[in-house]
């Protein structure tokens, strides 16, 4: 589904991806950890299509085509979705509103009909009963005035209302206390299938004794030093990234 | 010759046309000229030099020779003008065409009943009465020189007085010019008297054809008197040619509330002076304000709130977005007299400036002389957040439907202060059409 090669990229001239290679296919759940200033929210950032990273070498392709080229909204209509590690209020824009425009526009790009009102009405009735999200919210402005798990809840519930095929949450576990913890990882979890795939970002293992990865991937010095499975992430947990620095620090550019 | 001789010039000018092909006035409306033009001859009509018209300098336009003669539209679009119209049965629809008030094209409602109706150029009982009160009032506004114009030089206009003992019904006067010739000036006066304890919904309404050059010079003068309450909408739309300049001033007796609602759609040169004179106790003042300002047009707001008497409120809320090589002014002034002691006073404006050539001058001013107050003004400038355009974007919506949804946010934030849905639906689908916006609400 998401083949990465050798990608470099920086921001502002300095390269904060020094050659990351990674496959995930469908059904699978990697995470990808790794200290403060390793390069996860810049991955995350340059897979979304953010416009401020600058791609210097490397591939990335998804489902086979080459992504690195498209906009930000083309990725999304083929179905990646970037779950924010600081969701922006917009005032003056529902939650409802917007994404209704946004589910149609995936669609007419996909060659589908639009979905009617009432269909996108239950769709999105349903999607708020697994974030356990509340219909105030859906009305009022899209963040604005939400708590911290709120706005993480809402990334969620994007999420499950758009269907991605592969969904990239960057940080979502940070600042959520245990119980919006829980909600969030259920929803992610009720929405795993062997077509779609997750990439969960973190620092911290907490998330994923709640989503299960398939794959830990450790990020140092904007490279991937080290992958297994989820002992690694309870090892990284107990030990910290210290051991794995020293292991890698001579290899690191 | 220096600058104040070529303004004079074209005083002078103005004024042997006038006397050629201006109205037969009625008596009592000759005193009010006489004084105007005494004042304009002294000071003549601003140039770049002058402060307030810096940025606003329209001395060319308004050096060729006028006709003040009124021309009837020779085939009125009928289909643009009532398709134009407030889509409200209730309402009663005043329409005026190049400066002409065209009863055949006017609705009016279900009754007329507290409320009169009058051409300025009619004799009617109550005349004297209102002008007496208009000149007295007059003493206390900013002399803006495109106000004595209008006093000088009025060919058109009108006078409401609002006396309801129920609800109002909603009332809209529309200004439409089309295939006006472009040596026509009409200078309209409006004005509307808001009677004791008595709440009215007016909107004034300016629409151009496309390509219309015309000189529109435009005073509305409300009166809302002991406890009355008025909404006053304007929604302009004068489109890419024409010149429109217009002063509003809002005149308020005790315990009364006005809101006044702009809306600055579209104008070659577009200008308006708001003045409201916070002359007597209790007084509650509200003026919102949206200017949309794209391809070459310029628009003009300049607002002044003053306060002259203790324990009154004023809130000022504008918004702009400057698109393409617009430029927009937004000047707001807050004066509190020595007196308006117990004043809370309010300012906020903000825009949008979406490209390099777009230009906006900002300048709030208070200046308060009283010491037991509470004011505040702010402005910001900015660009669209990129950060929310790539929150919108991927989630799916492409760069144009984003930025569309986040203008739309922007400027509706003003429209739905406005209290009538009517309005918010009309108002609401003219910026909705500019702005390409397509989503359901």
């Amino acid at each position: 589904m998401l083949h990465i090669k050798d990608l470099k990229a920086s921001i502002e001239d300095n390269q904060i991806l020094n050659g990351v290679n990674l496959e995930v296919k469908p059904g699978e759940v990697h995470a990808i950890m790794g200290p403060n200033g390793s390069g996860k929210s810049t991955l995350a950032s340059v897979l979304a299509g953010r416009e401020e990273y600058e791609v210097n070498s490397g591939e990335v392709l998804f489902e086979g085509e080459d992504l690195l080229d498209l906009s930000p909204e083309d990725r999304a209509r083929k179905g990646i979705f970037l779950a924010f590690q600081y969701p922006v209020e917009i005032p003056g824009v529902s939650t409802t509103n917007f994404l209704k425009s946004a589910i149609n526009q995936i669609r007419e790009y996909n060659d589908l009909k639009p979905m009617d009102s009432v269909h996108f009405l239950k769709h999105i009735k349903e999607k708020m009963q697994l974030v356990e999200i509340d219909q105030s919210l859906m009305s009022r402005s899209l963040n604005e005035g939400f708590s911290g798990g709120e706005k993480k809840r809402n990334e969620i519930f994007q999420m499950a209302v758009l269907e991605p095929k592969l969904a990239i949450l960057d940080e979502t576990d940070s600042g959520l206390d245990i119980d919006a913890l829980k909600i969030v990882a259920n929803g992610v979890n009720k929405l795993k299938s062997k077509d779609n795939a997750v990439i969960v970002v973190t620092h911290y293992q907490r998330l994923l004794n709640y989503i299960v990865p398939d794959y830990v991937h450790v990020l140092l010095g904007g490279r991937i030093v080290k992958s297994g499975t989820k002992e690694l992430a309870l090892e990284l947990e107990e030990k910290g990234y210290d051991w794995i620095k020293e292991e890698y620090n001579t290899t690191a550019v | 010759m220096s600058l104040t001789d070529i303004q004079s010039n074209i005083v002078d000018n103005l004024i042997t046309r006038f006397e050629k092909s201006g109205p037969q006035l009625v008596p009592g409306i000759q005193d009010l000229r006489e004084g105007a033009l005494t004042s304009l001859k002294e000071t003549g009509l601003p140039g770049n030099k002058h402060e307030e018209y810096k940025y606003f300098n329209v001395s060319r336009k308004i050096s060729r020779d006028y006709s003040f003669t009124l021309v009837d539209a020779a085939n009125p679009d009928e289909h643009w003008i009532k398709s134009s119209l407030v889509d409200d049965e209730q309402g009663i629809h005043l329409v005026f065409l190049n400066g002409l008030f065209r009863s055949d094209l006017s609705r009016k409602g279900n009754s007329l009943e507290g409320m009169e109706f009058y051409r300025l150029d009619e004799t009617h009982p109550r005349m004297d009465d209102i002008l007496r009160i208009f000149k007295e009032e007059q003493q206390n506004i900013n002399r803006d020189p495109y106000l004595e114009l209008n006093h000088a030089f009025f060919n058109s206009g009108y006078l409401l007085n609002i006396n309801h003992k129920k609800d109002a019904q909603p009332i809209y006067i529309y200004h439409f010019s089309e295939n006006a010739s472009e040596n026509v000036m009409i200078n309209s006066k409006g004005i509307i008297v808001v009677e004791s304890d008595t709440k009215a919904d007016i909107t004034e309404i300016y629409l151009s054809k496309d390509k219309t050059h015309q000189f529109r010079n435009h005073n509305t003068e409300v009166y809302a008197r002991n406890g009355a309450l008025v909404n006053y909408q304007i929604v302009q739309e004068t489109g890419h040619e024409s010149v429109c300049i217009n002063n509003f001033n809002i005149h308020q007796s005790e315990s009364s509330r006005v809101n006044v609602y702009t809306f600055a759609l579209s104008g070659k040169h577009l200008r308006n002076n708001l003045n409201v004179l916070l002359n007597q106790e209790h007084l509650e003042s509200h003026l919102y304000g949206l200017y949309f300002v794209s391809g070459s047009d310029h628009i003009d707001n300049h607002t002044t709130v003053d306060h002259k008497k203790p324990h009154c409120f004023s809130n000022e809320y504008y918004k702009g977005i400057i698109d393409d090589s617009g430029m927009g002014t937004f000047n707001g002034k807050i004066y509190v007299r020595p007196n308006a002691q117990k004043t809370n006073a309010f300012q906020s404006n903000k825009n949008l400036v979406l490209t390099d050539a777009a230009t906006i001058n900002t300048k709030p001013q208070l200046e308060i002389w009283a010491d037991d107050v509470k004011c505040s003004h702010g402005a910001t400038t900015g660009q669209i957040d990129e950060e929310q355009l790539f929150y919108l974007r991927s989630r799916g919506l492409d760069k144009d439907s984003a930025t569309a949804l986040l203008l739309h946010a922007f400027a509706f934030d003003i429209v739905d202060k406005v209290e009538s849905v009517q309005l918010r639906k009309y108002i609401g689908a003219k910026i909705n059409q500019r702005l390409g916006y397509q989503f359901s609400d």
